[in-house]
């Protein structure tokens, strides 16, 4: 086996011009696909990740009918055993009790839709690093009543720190939800629909504000480990009156978004199949030229009595060698430069960044430094090649020795 | 041909007598309910699939035009004040010291929570001037022999109903059931009356259910604590600045 390997590694180098340009094309073909699926697949986490972390989190509770219609009336209610189980729990990240609602915000003849959330100020923290996105005024603490507001409905409303809002909307049974709260802080948060539309204010306000005393609209649940999801579902459910409220995982909380994924990367593997067969071509026809090239010599050693299946394995190996040598080549190249962009991720460039916000989405390009993905690309190209080398394989069984050697054919 | 004529006439001068009609017997069923000018005390009970909470009111009205609601209970909704004045329509909410115009396209929003629309709650249309009315029949309702009686909105009338169907006690002018229909003739809302008795110097039902039939579990209940008619008010009585000191 040894001394074919030589064979093959020997005769790859024999013509070093054409094993460059093959190389290349893989080296080539092996960045760019690593670099666009790395992009896809870390945009895709980010946009999940950020959502779990800051929205959902891995699972929820909440009442039964409060997914299909937020009303104050499908709120739940956080009993302080429940509360305690979720302190206790150690296989918990943090767990943050939510309340929102749509209010109008008025000040003076300004007037606007807004969404208001009664937030644990620490745990949002903690979920979002919002302290770091505070740019005026100071940070809400547990009982205050007052509010922060995004520095787009600050500029709407016409309002600074210090100065008052009224929040009109409607309360747990019907009743109206009205106060006057004054703005303790203003935040730039990069996602736009947060800044125009969000007031925060801590749990408790929001919960004298909508008349939901000992009740929440949600509990979020960040885990530790997403292996833990069914784990701790079913734990909860028993925590819990089943009758009214349930538990939700992540999946069924951000459909919206996996399906836009699953048919975004639908089209990303197309992409990519497209980059992969041109590639394909590539070494299919060096494969070709490489047999094409070396008729004689084959036709030769056949007639001396090797089998053509040596030669068949010959050809495979030195395929298989060209294609690992760039598929090595082309992942040291590109892994360096994916795990630098992993850690620091791309900021968009500011004219297209407001796209990014009106989509509420960070404007960033984030790079995923998952080992499997670039695995992937390995044994793709190794695949690839395998599969060009068939025609001129075929091509060699079907040599008539006899008119090669005499220069016929 | 004379006799066609004279028959079409008579149709003709039959269905106007009809509609007359229709219309006369709801106009002296709001003149019961209405009087010249009334104040009463009521307690409305809203039953929900997952709870049941009352609101109290005391209510002020002139003719047509003037209607006056001041909430009593709960603490949290005590103060607020709603005034209908010819076509306008303000809430007044004391903790937040608003004065809230209430315009025309929230006329069919549900007043604080309830069934009841606060174009039920203000009458901002006019049962008799904005629909065409058809005297279907009669039939018993609660022990009463009521007319039947359909009306259908005209074209001009802000009003989101098909139509209705009302039923007006014959001999005593009670409103004792409507039903609402939606432009495919859906019903959607029914209300009806019980409980009829003495209220002042008049008799009327002190009890109005109000059930909506696509939400089920759901109802909204006023009861009439106490009526007044043809008390001593003035249309000053009803202006915003009275909205904010009124007790």
């Amino acid at each position: 086996m040894s001394s074919k390997l030589t064979l093959a590694w020997r005769s790859i180098w024999r013509n070093k011009k054409r094993t460059y340009i093959t190389l290349s094309s893989i080296v080539f073909a092996v960045i760019i696909a690593t670099f666009m699926r790395g992009l896809q697949l870390g945009s895709y986490d980010k946009m999940l990740y950020d959502a779990i972390r800051s929205t959902t989190g891995h699972i929820a509770l909440m009442d039964k009918s409060f997914w299909d219609n937020r009303t104050m009336d499908n709120s739940m209610e956080l009993t302080p055993e429940l509360e305690q189980a979720l302190d206790q729990d150690q296989k918990i990240e943090l767990w943050a009790p939510e309340i929102s609602g749509g209010c109008l915000a008025s000040v003076g003849n300004n007037t606007r839709g807004v969404v208001v959330q009664g937030v644990d100020p620490d745990k949002k923290d903690a979920q979002i690093k919002f302290r770091e996105k505070l740019i005026e005024g100071s940070y809400f603490e547990h009982h205050d009543q007052s509010i922060m507001i995004g520095k787009d409905l600050a500029a709407f409303l016409n309002v600074g720190v210090g100065d008052t809002v009224v929040l009109l909307g409607q309360g747990y049974m019907g009743m109206t939800a009205a106060g006057i709260y004054p703005v303790k802080g203003i935040y730039d948060h990069p996602m736009a629909e947060f800044n125009r539309r969000m007031v925060l204010m801590p749990l408790a306000a929001a919960q004298y504000l909508f008349f939901l005393e000992g009740r929440v609209s949600t509990v979020n649940l960040v885990l530790n480990d997403a292996d833990d999801i069914p784990l701790k579902t079913e734990f909860y459910r028993s925590k819990i009156d089943t009758a009214t409220t349930e538990v939700r995982n992540w999946e069924s909380m951000n459909r919206d978004m996996l399906s836009a994924i699953e048919s975004d990367n639908f089209f990303g593997r197309i992409m990519i199949g497209i980059l992969y067969m041109v590639i394909g071509f590539g070494i299919f026809g060096t494969i070709l030229m490489m047999t094409m090239e070396r008729k004689r010599e084959f036709s030769i050693m056949m007639a001396i009595g090797m089998q053509d299946y040596k030669v068949i394995t010959q050809v495979i190996l030195e395929s298989l060698f060209i294609a690992t040598i760039g598929a090595i080549v082309g992942l040291i190249i590109s892994f360096p430069i994916v795990y630098f962009y992993s850690l620091n991720p791309i900021p968009v460039p500011e004219e297209s960044a407001q796209l990014y916000r009106d989509l509420n989405m960070e404007p960033v390009l984030s790079i995923s430094s998952e080992p499997g993905y670039m695995v992937a690309q390995f044994g793709i190209v190794l695949i690839i090649s395998l599969i060009a080398s068939i025609f001129p394989l075929y091509n060699i069984m079907k040599f008539n020795i006899v008119d090669i050697i005499r220069g016929r054919q | 041909m004379t006799k066609i004529i004279a028959s079409v006439i008579l149709v003709f001068f039959y269905l106007q007598i009809t509609a007359q009609d229709a219309r006369e017997i709801i106009q002296k069923s709001l003149d019961l309910i209405n009087g010249q000018s009334n104040q009463g005390e009521m307690e409305m009970t809203l039953v929900r699939p997952k709870y049941t909470r009352s609101i109290s009111m005391k209510s002020w009205s002139l003719g047509n035009e003037y209607f006056l609601i001041y909430i009593t209970a709960p603490a949290r909704d005590r103060g607020q004040v709603f005034l209908k004045r010819q076509n306008d329509m303000w809430n007044w909410m004391p903790n937040i010291s608003r004065m809230i115009k209430i315009p025309p396209s929230m006329m069919t929003q549900n007043w604080m929570g309830s069934d009841f629309t606060n174009d039920d709650l203000v009458k901002m249309n006019s049962l008799v001037e904005d629909y065409h009315h058809k005297l279907l029949g009669e039939e018993t309702v609660e022990g009463y022999v009521c007319y039947k009686i359909e009306m259908i909105p005209k074209p001009q009338a802000a009003i989101v109903w098909g139509k209705m169907i009302i039923w007006v006690a014959r001999d005593e002018y009670y409103q004792m059931k409507a039903e609402y229909f939606d432009e495919d003739f859906q019903l959607i809302n029914r209300m009806e009356a019980s409980e009829v008795r003495q209220f002042d110097d008049r008799k009327l039902p002190a009890k109005l259910v109000m059930t909506p039939l696509n939400k089920p579990g759901q109802q909204t209940i006023m009861n009439y604590l106490s009526l007044d008619f043809d008390v001593d008010l003035s249309d000053s009585f009803f202006s915003q600045q009275n909205m904010k000191s009124i007790q």
